[in-house]
């Protein structure tokens, strides 16, 4: 299996199979577009992604190598957030800077399926709670006053029936 | 330290053979003229990193006029004043969220990279570890400098404490000197001044000469308890900005003086103040006659800039209401430093360099939000900062209390938001400022409902702007709209709306007819209406057939007055357009209506004439015949179909799938075997209500029809063996089965059909006496559903 190294902005040079590394279609496209060689020595720089986040990317690349293709996204078809693989819910057991971390390094890395399963579980985070609720989850501050607050409560009363 | 680290930088530049990722990076981490001179020319020797790459969502895919964007940010990074101290970090805050959803995302995070950047250059002293060897490297390098080996890349960067102090020469106009200082209150300023005087030094003007001195920048910092090798090394790096042929600086001067004029930099008025002993001076004076006159020149920019710049801060003093003052700073203190001539001039724009985060007048609305929430978001408190040393403190503190929501970018909340239901993103916008703006984002409301509730004035100016394409009022009361709200309703969603369902609503505004006459004259887009259950009328239908020539779906169900005529006015106006026509319960409707139908849609996909019962068998096997298209026909209770129209239709129609014969009693057993002989890929089959029909019928279907997933059978003579045998056949693809009412079967029957039917999901069994108990059956199949 070829491979290639990554660099994280931290220094921490990895060795990923490129089948595994393509995956990000950051990755890939640099590899096919700019006929990148594969046996070349030198590491890509990857000055978005540290060590500890590149290497759970990785991770979560290598377990899911084999997947078929994501769908392209569907405008009308409602998105659901319980289709998360038991393995990608364990994965993703980590604390909120991690798992925002992983989203950015998932977005910057082009890869879909780990940013729609952080996504998903981000939004899951907020599924079913009250304001007050989500504030906590997140660490929001409520910056509204009290004009403001009655006023946002006005404008989405529209859809705030279950 | 510096010249390391100039080193590694080159070094990250010295690669062309590696592909623009180094180019992005080094364009990012270098905002210096030297840095980015050679990547200029780097870019110019290799072109090829710089075509767009094939894919636009590439991280790395930049225009050369992208690049030379950003050249510009960097270069224009030098010519305008920071804000004070206590808003830097906010500052990045505020750019890390101005990031525009609609731009290229790649070219906006770089830009968004160098605004960052901008501002980590006069952030707080920190240091930080290297990952590799552990040495301490100021934050603000981005390789460490001892073995290079990258650092973080959003790190806070030590404050620039470059202390800058004007006093006249001995000899010359001590007034002048008192007026200079009692103008320029601010280190700022003289930044800004020795900027224009890089620019202006080839100017003839003489004035009497005043030096313009810059202390060394280590004893500065270390006196203040701040070291600052930042601006060493940045010095070092822009000698050769100053060296170099002046043409290179003197860049479009005016252009620059309005911009500097138009940023504030009144908040920085409040910095100490440096007395620079008389000794030091005479280095200074040392310099040679050329010097001397630039020294002049210099001296009268700096007066004339700054009559210029106090003009200004009075315009500008309005529009900064949301930039925090400067807290309070330390007296002024004395320090002692080595001069030398060059050094202050490279010094002094090094400050400049250093000290000028720009702050983009395009974005500044946006900036201002994203700074407030970023702000209110941390919770701080700035004006209650009173020295230097607490905001410094503080902005450290409250930095480590950032929430972790904020680092992620606007377009990737709205990629989370777009799996929140409608429910959960009003609570969500409920929670702060940042949330309940974005959640407006017309993206996420592509599809609004509102079901079962009384429609309010206000919600329709919230549909309105949230630019929803498909909306759906089902069982809505409408009593209390004002009569105009429909039409600024639908005047607001004209272009936007391709999808309208106001589905068995009641009160004057809601009124079928109504909505009809206001939406059919403004949402010329539309593709999809139903109107059902409404009490449309022949003039409604009228309105639609004269407005609404793009319609492909029409459902008008319900619709009990709507007459032949009108039926027929509409279809021939909408000639071949309609994909699907619902029609059920428009009890008034006879077979001229469905020889319209059969004349006019010859595209028709779906139909349903539910409960049509005036409609004759004759005119359905008409229409058959002429809709070769069909995929899903209803013609439940048209109590004179016969068996012969169904044998018509699928031959006749051989994509069809669903076929609907509810309560049409002359239906029979031979049906069902033509429906299998003919259209085995049938997947909805329902017969319910047909009395005549038997297990002769299920037997052929559950032999053929192994797509089937829906089978309604209920009512009719099906029997225990017909059962079986679809229990026997369908034994991958039933998920719902419908047998209420059919007395005969048994318990064994229905063990039978569930522990089969493996991928049953729901299983409807009214009125059957032989099932007492459904815990019996759920132990078979536990996730089943089961009606009864």
């Amino acid at each position: 299996m070829p491979s290639i190294k990554l660099s994280s902005s931290d220094g921490e040079v990895f060795s990923v199979e490129v089948e595994i590394a393509k995956q990000s279609n950051t990755i890939k496209t640099m590899l096919e577009d700019l006929g990148m060689d594969e046996e070349d020595d030198e590491a890509v720089p990857l000055p978005n992604v540290n060590a500890a986040i590149l290497k759970r990317v990785i991770q979560w690349c290598t377990y899911h190598k084999d997947d078929p293709p994501p769908p392209e996204d569907d405008e009308n078809k409602e998105k659901r957030t319980d289709d998360i693989s038991s393995w990608d819910a364990d994965f993703l057991k980590v604390d909120q800077g991690t798992l925002f971390e992983l989203i950015l390094a998932a977005n910057y890395l082009d890869i879909k399926g780990l940013l729609d399963v952080t996504c998903k579980t981000v939004a899951n985070m907020i599924k079913g709670k009250s304001p007050e609720e989500i504030r906590k989850t997140f660490n929001i501050k409520n910056d509204f006053t009290q004009a403001e607050e009655d006023q946002v409560r006005r404008e989405n009363e529209w859809c705030e029936e279950k | 330290m510096s010249q390391s680290n100039c080193e590694d930088l080159h070094f990250e530049t010295h690669r062309p053979s590696q592909n623009p990722l180094s180019y992005s990076f080094a364009l990012i981490s270098n905002t210096n003229a030297s840095q980015y001179d050679y990547l200029h020319q780097q870019i110019k020797k290799h072109p090829k990193f710089l075509q767009p790459i094939q894919k636009p969502s590439t991280k790395f895919s930049f225009s050369s006029s992208q690049i030379y964007d950003m050249a510009d940010r960097i270069k224009s990074a030098r010519s305008f004043s920071t804000t004070a101290d206590s808003s830097i970090v906010e500052g990045e805050e505020c750019f890390s969220r101005e990031i525009d959803n609609k731009s290229d995302l790649s070219y906006s995070s770089i830009q968004q990279s160098i605004d960052n950047r901008r501002f980590s250059l006069s952030s707080l002293s920190e240091t930080i570890a290297c990952p590799s060897c552990e040495t301490q490297n100021e934050c603000f390098v981005t390789w460490c400098q001892k073995c290079s080996v990258l650092l973080s890349q959003r790190q806070e960067q030590p404050s620039a404490t470059l202390k800058l102090e004007i006093e006249s020469s001995p000899s010359a106009q001590q007034d002048e000197k008192c007026e200079i200082q009692s103008i320029e209150s601010s280190d700022q300023e003289v930044d800004d001044s020795a900027e224009q005087v890089v620019c202006k030094s080839s100017r003839p003007d003489f004035i009497p000469p005043l030096n313009l001195n810059v202390l060394e920048e280590q004893s500065a910092s270390k006196a203040f308890g701040n070291v600052e090798p930042a601006l060493v090394d940045r010095a070092e790096a822009l000698e050769f900005e100053y060296l170099s042929p002046k043409e290179k600086s003197h860049r479009s001067l005016s252009d620059e003086l309005k911009e500097q004029l138009s940023i504030d930099v009144e908040n920085l008025n409040e910095k100490p103040k440096v007395q620079i002993p008389e000794d030091d001076l005479s280095i200074s004076n040392e310099s040679s006659d050329e010097d001397d006159a630039q020294e002049k020149a210099i001296e009268k920019a700096i007066i004339k800039f700054r009559e210029e710049q106090q003009k200004a801060e009075e315009k500008k003093t309005s529009k900064q209401l949301f930039v925090p003052r400067a807290p309070q700073s330390s007296p002024p203190k004395v320090r002692e430093g080595k001069f030398c001539r060059k050094r202050n001039l490279v010094s002094a724009s090094a400050a400049v360099n250093s000290y000028q985060p720009k702050w983009p007048n395009s974005s500044s609305i946006r900036s201002s939000q994203a700074f407030i929430r970023a702000k209110s978001a941390n919770g701080r408190t700035w004006s209650q900062n009173k020295s230097l040393a607490d905001p410094l403190n503080s902005m450290k503190k409250e930095e480590q209390q950032i929430a972790s929501w904020l680092k992620l970018p606007d377009e990737i909340w709205l990629e989370i938001i777009k799996y929140l239901s409608p429910y959960s993103t009003a609570q969500l916008a409920r929670t702060c400022n940042f949330f309940s703006n974005i959640c407006k984002d017309h993206t996420l409301w592509t599809n609004a409902t509102i079901k079962d509730r009384t429609v309010k004035e206000y919600w329709l100016e919230e549909i309105i702007e949230r630019r929803v394409k498909n909306l759906k009022l089902i069982r809505c009361k409408g009593g209390s709209l004002l009569s105009g709200s429909l039409r600024k309703l639908f005047t607001g969603l004209s272009k936007h709306l391709t999808s309208l369902t106001v589905n068995k609503c009641k009160g004057d505004q809601l009124a079928g007819d109504a909505v009809i006459f206001y939406c059919s004259s403004r949402c010329i887009n539309l593709k999809y209406l139903d109107i059902s259950w409404c009490g449309v009328t022949d003039n409604g239908i009228e309105a639609i057939a004269n407005s609404l020539n793009k319609l492909k779906c029409l459902c008008l169900n319900g619709c009990p007055k709507v007459t032949d005529t009108a039926i027929h006015y509409l279809l021939s106006n909408l000639q071949n357009s309609l994909k699907r026509l619902e029609l059920s319960a428009c009890f008034s409707l006879t077979e001229k209506s469905a020889m319209s139908i059969s004349e006019y849609c010859p595209n028709l996909k779906y139909l349903s004439l539910t409960q049509c019962w005036k409609i004759t068998d004759e005119s359905v096997e008409n229409m058959v015949v002429k809709l070769p298209q069909l995929v899903s026909v209803d013609f439940g209770g048209i109590i004179k179909l016969q068996d012969s129209t169904v044998e018509l239709l699928c031959t006749k129609c051989e994509n069809i799938e669903k076929i609907v014969l509810a309560s049409c009693p002359a239906i029979t057993d031979n049906s069902l075997v033509c429906i299998s002989n003919l259209s085995p890929s049938i997947s909805y089959l329902d017969v319910s209500g047909c009395k005549k029909v038997g297990n002769k019928g299920i037997f052929a279907i559950s032999r053929r029809c192994n797509r089937l997933t829906y089978l309604d059978v209920s009512s009719t003579g099906i029997g225990n063996s017909g059962v079986c045998s679809a229990a026997n056949y369908f034994v991958k693809t039933l998920k719902i089965c419908k047998l209420n009412f059919c007395q005969s079967l048994t318990m064994s029957t229905f063990k039978k059909l569930i522990s089969n039917c493996k991928s049953l999901e729901k299983l409807y069994a009214y009125g059957i006496s032989s099932i007492r108990n459904a815990a019996e059956l759920h132990v078979i199949n536990p996730n089943l559903w089961i009606e009864k």
